[in-house]
């Protein structure tokens, strides 16, 4: 590179400049204040959702211990009808879908929508009016919840007249994120535009089906209803969260990284195979329902061929990480999203085997699935937005974070916190799914009977076949109802525990997020252009 | 389940469907699925090039006040 002499303020370059060099420097001028319009556009809106998902962040982390703590000592709390479990549950789940989670993938959706198409976000206040809707209809709608309102429906609990302010709201958005895509400057749509595109284009389209025919005279009711709901139910997170999440780790990778995807191919496969399966994938929630044999295994068909993304996903994020593992020592971003990957890839495996009957009969409505529900939401799609925002916010605010050591706090104790509450909610499921079924037997006593009268092949193959298909023949006593919730109790207070664990994290983060918009943290010179001269982070690139 | 609601389902299901497909012709129309190479560098421009990463920890504070006496 010739040496220039630069001035972002005035322009001035070096003395002996040939054509090509002045063209370049005009070129990452015009870029960096292109960049600039595009973050200034986006301020307003993306911080107001983040700061709205940071807060009903903390109010559905309070939901979520009272509910935890109910589980193992249901004597908490009863005194009042808005505190018992049948309100406070689902309006965690509500407020934590809907409040957190959604307002943290809208405010990262559209950053990435403007930085991706090159243009500024067009008429702002719009935005920042959807944004004020939604926060009022979860308000109403989590209101509605405590008061007795609920719908019943898990995950459409909100009553009507708060349903209707959120798609209008995500209505608006959409339209804007759809209209930024449409005057997106020419050239490649980047595989994270794609998820954003399927997101804002696929959600609002589901959303209304299930309230037209769970909310108003169309209703339906009974079997069809549990079937709509469970097609609603999955797509939220397969339509939804999934392409949000999924968008923001194939632009945060490779972006913190510095280096391209590792095979841009897979990464387009991977895209297209979601938006063509993952729709089908809802009713195998209902195996073992009183619905057509064909719904289910159509829907178990559906979950399997979700392998293939999958597969290229995890594929794809491993290898452009790869190598480049270091850098996690470095960036709190990374850290955050890499986490999120694993987990995706996790939780996807274990949802696809989960589709499957042998595998669904003993676990559904054990805490093995919240288990599994949980790491999708937050081990996964949770890591990746706080990464997100770390990313983007000090871009928007123009400051750094605050403090390095309380982001070590948030990451510490949520990974552990989630690690911890996968593993023994699913350990607490398994057991508890083999003894509503009234086997006492685990896998051990199995293989230690089968190999030693069958050999060690046939043995094993034996006794995972009584494992998974055969656990009803092995009744040997039937286990009293209240023996199994006792037998869960030890689980639900480990639970309890990383309940606690994660809501530390969140106050470490909420305090990051307020003392960033306060601008508590250095002032950067350089607003979207975070580059580090620090020796190990260098070397931990060039590997 | 009234005829009207079969009707609705239908059409929003087609609807759904058929975006995904219209979608994936626009996409190969458009030639989105030729330069895979160029696509995956898309990301990447001169003020943040390939081989730089965006991101990192903030500086301690002990740093800060350092890099201010300097």
């Amino acid at each position: 590179m010739s040496s220039l002499n630069i001035d972002m303020q005035r322009g001035v370059v070096g003395d002996q400049l040939d054509p090509d060099s002045m063209a370049r420097v005009l070129d990452q001028r015009q870029q960096a204040s292109q960049r600039a319009l595009i973050d200034a556009s986006c301020k307003v809106p993306v911080l107001l959702f983040y700061g709205s998902a940071v807060f009903w962040l903390l109010i559905g982390t309070v939901l979520a211990l009272i509910s935890s703590i109910k589980l193992h000592s249901p004597n908490f709390l009863t005194h009042e009808a808005w505190l018992t479990f049948g309100r406070v549950r689902p309006a965690h789940l509500d407020v934590v879908a809907f409040g957190w989670a959604s307002m943290a993938g809208l405010g990262t959706s559209l950053w990435l929508m403007c930085r991706l198409c090159r243009v500024p976000l067009k008429w702002p206040g719009m935005v920042v009016g959807a944004a004020v809707l939604w926060n009022v209809g979860v308000l109403s709608g989590t209101a509605g919840v405590l008061a007795g309102q609920s719908s019943g429906i898990e995950w459409i609990e909100y009553p009507f007249y708060a349903t209707f302010m959120l798609f209008v709201a995500f209505a608006l958005v959409a339209v804007w994120g759809l209209m930024t895509f449409g005057r997106r400057q020419p050239g490649h749509v980047y595989v994270s535009q794609w998820y954003l595109f399927g997101s804002m284009f696929w959600f609002p389209w589901v959303y209304i089906t299930v309230q037209l025919l769970t909310n108003t005279p169309l209703m339906v009711k009974g079997t069809p209803q549990e079937s709509i709901h469970w097609w609603f139910g999955h797509n939220v997170l397969g339509v939804f969260f999934t392409p949000m999440g999924l968008a923001a780790i194939y632009y945060l990778i490779p972006k913190v990284i510095g280096r391209p995807i590792y095979s841009y191919y897979l990464s387009i496969l991977g895209f297209w195979s979601l938006a063509l399966f993952y729709n089908w994938a809802g009713a195998h929630h209902l195996v073992g329902g009183p619905v057509p044999a064909w719904l289910v295994t159509v829907s178990a068909v559906g979950s399997m061929m979700m392998f293939i993304p999958v597969i290229t996903t995890a594929l794809n994020h491993h290898m452009t990480t790869y190598k480049h593992f270091g850098v996690l020592r470095y960036s709190p971003t990374l850290r955050f999203v890499v986490f999120g990957a694993m987990a995706y890839t996790i939780v996807s495996f274990q949802g696809s085997l989960m589709s499957l009957r042998i595998f669904n009969e003993p676990f559904h409505f054990t805490h093995h699935t919240i288990a599994h529900a949980h790491l999708g939401l937050y081990g996964f799609y949770t890591m990746v937005m706080f990464g997100a925002m770390y990313y983007v916010m000090p871009r928007l605010t123009g400051h750094e974070w605050s403090s390095a050591r309380l982001i070590r706090v948030h990451f510490w104790t949520v990974a552990i916190g989630i690690a911890l509450m996968f593993v023994t909610l699913s350990i607490g499921g398994m057991i508890q799914g083999f003894e509503l079924h009234q086997s006492r037997q685990g896998l051990g006593d199995l293989m230690r009977q089968h190999t030693q009268t069958d050999g060690l092949v046939s043995g094993s193959i034996n006794a995972l076949s009584d494992f998974f298909g055969g656990f009803k023949a092995k009744q040997d006593q039937p286990i009293p109802f209240l023996a199994v919730v006792r037998d869960t109790i030890p689980w639900l207070w480990i639970r309890s525990g990383t309940g606690i664990l994660i809501f530390i994290g969140h106050m470490a983060f909420a305090w990051l997020v307020l003392a960033n918009l306060l601008g508590r943290g250095e002032r950067r010179t350089g607003p979207t252009l975070f580059h580090t001269d620090a020796d190990g982070y260098r070397r931990s690139l060039e590997v | 389940m009234s005829m009207l609601g079969y009707i609705l389902v239908f059409f929003i299901l087609a609807g759904l469907s058929g975006s995904v497909i219209w979608g994936l012709w626009w996409a190969l129309r458009g030639g989105q699925f030729s330069n895979f190479a160029a696509g995956a560098t898309s990301i990447f421009d001169d003020e943040e090039p390939q081989g730089y990463a965006t991101d990192a920890f903030p500086p301690a504070k002990d740093e800060n006040k350092s890099e201010e006496m300097k």
